[in-house]
């Protein structure tokens, strides 16, 4: 009885987010053909992806933001806490919601761009560092939903969301700078440099570190208010 | 089947300011108690530790026979809970809440549902986020009374209601009551109403419960007695007694178990009784948790 | 229905001694006939928003004083033979005097005092009539 219960508080999540998951598709999708098709200038390139990947963070935040975090700030968790479900069942509802938000759009943003980029012309170097970025950003998603779970408080997600956005611009410098990468990145091919091959093993692992830690953090917790 | 909608013993909750600490209290199914204390002294803590929304630390708390918080979501199937700092979705309209909690409860009563609509005043295709304080207060307790749970949870319900709708909703919970298998439990600063409906009352001040007992034991205990008291007499000390405030040849004595061997005992002592006065639940309880202040203090 | 009953908060007396004049009433002026049916305890106090026990002490006093009868613990009913009217009016009079007598300790009059003030009250009364 009370699973439906979940399914219910995830599907009512979904359609409370439907507007921030819509817009996220369209402006992604934007600016993926910005970036790709935008008469293969530099700069139509460089703005395009930028606005790409800022998109993402856009999505990431806003969800987490507004699944996680804003239900506890208008006190809209005591209604929900006062239907049939435990405080442990509401969080992890929360868990799930929030990554099939996030994961479905990232999935399709992130198949569309690894598609366009091997059906088209465009150097098919460019993938490795494209899914680099994208894992990062997957990575920056999983922490954030972590640390708003465990932590009811603005000042830590602030620090979070300055972080990830900060570590996103020495990350892409850092990879850049890779010989390897830089020449890679140019080539006709997808060429895995090790580099790549490592950060995005560190970003997977990362990624499931931190939503095991929300699940143990979730499961040990006591009191949601 | 058990006859105790909420059974609490040895309850504590501790946080860095504040703390509930051995708390106790029972309520049988078919009555209402009113928890009446001042701000901070932990009746929302109190009301949502019975709903399993922080757990206590220590002690045992039943609701309708289930264990909290381990039976939680079992007990949630049977209770309604309503606070004064509880919002809807904003963005969501009346009817939407509706059906949300209608598709979850099996028992909700749709005629029942529609009554309180028109009763409260309220339609359904307004967003929560454009009513008023008030409509959004009636619009809360709609979706809990429409469920029609065997036990209601209720902080500070009247609270920022108008004198109508306030009525209206005493209306309804004493409706409640026809049912002599539910029971209610409201805290409320609003001394007025909880002298009014309620079955029992429970003072808690600090934390801590001061006092808790049926209305009408409370309203025949407490007593202030007027006295002359003409020079050379001194009052003596008298069990009961829970002020005494003398001001030149006048004294007011509060006590909380009136009695005529209390009255006799000063009379016999030379003081004159001026005046018996019975004491509004108000009164009552200030002088209560004045009294219990001063005992901690010492 | 039952609405004939309702608590006032300005009058300063407990609701269950209200609720005991207002059944009273009703009973003296005959719209309850010895042998009627009340309301159950629980039907009044829903009716007029006072809480379960507060009515339950007014149908205890009132059967105490004879004025209704209680079957089985279940169902009240008006007692036959309530000598109602008298009774009514005796309690009306005590009221007046302990209103007199509150007065006669501010002015800290004697009861002899107070008294005699009666008496030449009623003797008055007595002349004129």
């Amino acid at each position: 009885m009370s699973r439906s219960i979940v399914t219910r508080l995830i599907l009512k999540d979904f359609y409370l987010q439907w507007p921030t998951l819509t817009g996220s598709l369209v402006l992604g999708f934007a600016t993926l053909a910005l970036a790709l098709f935008g008469g293969g200038s530099p700069v139509t390139f460089y703005v395009g992806s930028v606005s790409f990947i800022c998109v993402l963070i856009l999505l990431n935040v806003l969800l987490v933001g507004s699944i996680v975090a804003q239900e506890k700030k208008d006190r809209v968790i005591l209604f929900v806490l006062s239907l049939p479900v435990s405080t442990t069942q509401y969080a992890l509802a929360k868990l799930v919601s929030s990554l099939l938000a996030f994961l479905i759009p990232f999935c399709l943003l992130g198949a569309a761009a690894v598609l366009v980029i091997a059906l088209t012309p465009i150097p098919h170097g460019l993938i490795p560092l494209t899914l680099a970025v994208m894992m990062y950003v997957c990575l920056y998603f999983c922490i954030f939903l972590t640390v708003a779970l465990a932590v009811d408080s603005a000042g830590w997600n602030t620090v979070v969301i300055v972080c990830g956005n900060v570590l996103l611009n020495f990350l892409i410098a850092w990879l850049l700078n890779r010989p390897s990468v830089a020449h890679a990145s140019k080539a006709a091919a997808a060429v895995w440099a090790p580099e790549i091959l490592a950060t995005l093993a560190v970003e997977t692992l990362g990624c499931l570190l931190a939503l095991g830690a929300a699940v143990v953090t979730i499961l040990r917790k006591k009191d949601f208010l | 089947m058990t006859d105790l909608a909420i059974e609490v013993e040895g309850v504590a909750k501790a946080y860095r300011f504040f703390a509930l600490s051995d708390v106790k209290l029972t309520l049988p199914c078919g009555q209402i108690m009113g928890l009446v204390g001042p701000n901070g002294a932990g009746k929302s803590t109190l009301i949502r530790i019975l709903m399993s929304l922080i757990h206590q630390d220590q002690g045992q708390v039943r609701v309708l026979g289930h264990s909290m918080p381990e039976e939680q979501v079992a007990a949630k199937w049977q209770v309604g809970y309503v606070s004064d700092d509880m919002r809807l979705y904003g963005f969501g309209t009346l009817g939407w809440h509706m059906r949300f909690v209608a598709s979850i409860y099996p028992g909700w009563d749709a005629p029942y549902a529609q009554t309180l609509l028109k009763r409260f005043n309220l339609r359904t295709e307004q967003q929560i986020r454009h009513l008023s304080h008030g409509e959004r207060a009636k619009a809360t307790l709609l979706l809990m009374l429409a469920r029609r749970p065997r036990l209601l949870l209720l902080d500070e319900p009247t609270t920022g209601l108008d004198p109508v709708a306030r009525h209206e909703l005493l209306v309804e919970l004493m409706d409640v009551l026809r049912d002599e298998r539910r029971a209610i439990l409201f805290s409320s600063h609003n001394t007025q109403d909880v002298e009014q409906i309620s079955d029992q009352i429970t003072f808690i001040d600090r934390g801590r419960i001061i006092d808790s007992s049926d209305k009408e034991s409370f309203i025949e205990r407490w007593r202030r007695l007027k006295l002359e008291v003409p020079a050379g007499v001194t009052l003596p000390g008298v069990a009961g007694v829970v002020d005494l405030d003398v001001s030149g040849h006048l004294a007011t004595v509060t006590t909380n178990a009136h009695s005529d061997e209390l009255e006799r005992a000063y009379v016999n002592a030379g003081a004159t009784l001026h005046e018996v006065q019975r004491m509004t639940l108000e009164e009552i309880f200030v002088a209560n948790v004045m009294a219990s202040r001063r005992e901690r203090a010492s | 229905m039952h609405s004939f009953i309702t608590i006032s908060h300005a009058d300063r007396r407990p609701m269950y001694l209200q609720i005991i004049e207002q059944i009273r009433h009703r009973i003296a002026v005959g719209d309850w006939k010895a042998g009627d049916e009340l309301p159950s305890i629980r039907a009044l106090a829903v009716a007029t928003q006072v809480s379960v026990i507060t009515v339950k002490r007014a149908y205890l006093e009132l059967e105490r004083e004879g004025v209704i009868v209680t079957r089985q613990g279940k169902a009240s009913f008006v007692a036959e033979n309530v000598d109602l009217g008298g009774q009514l009016r005796r309690e009306e009079l005590d009221q007046h005097l302990a209103a007199a007598a509150q007065i006669g300790r501010e002015l800290a009059l004697t009861p002899e005092e107070l008294i005699e003030r009666l008496r030449m009250r009623m003797t008055e009364g007595r002349k004129k009539s």
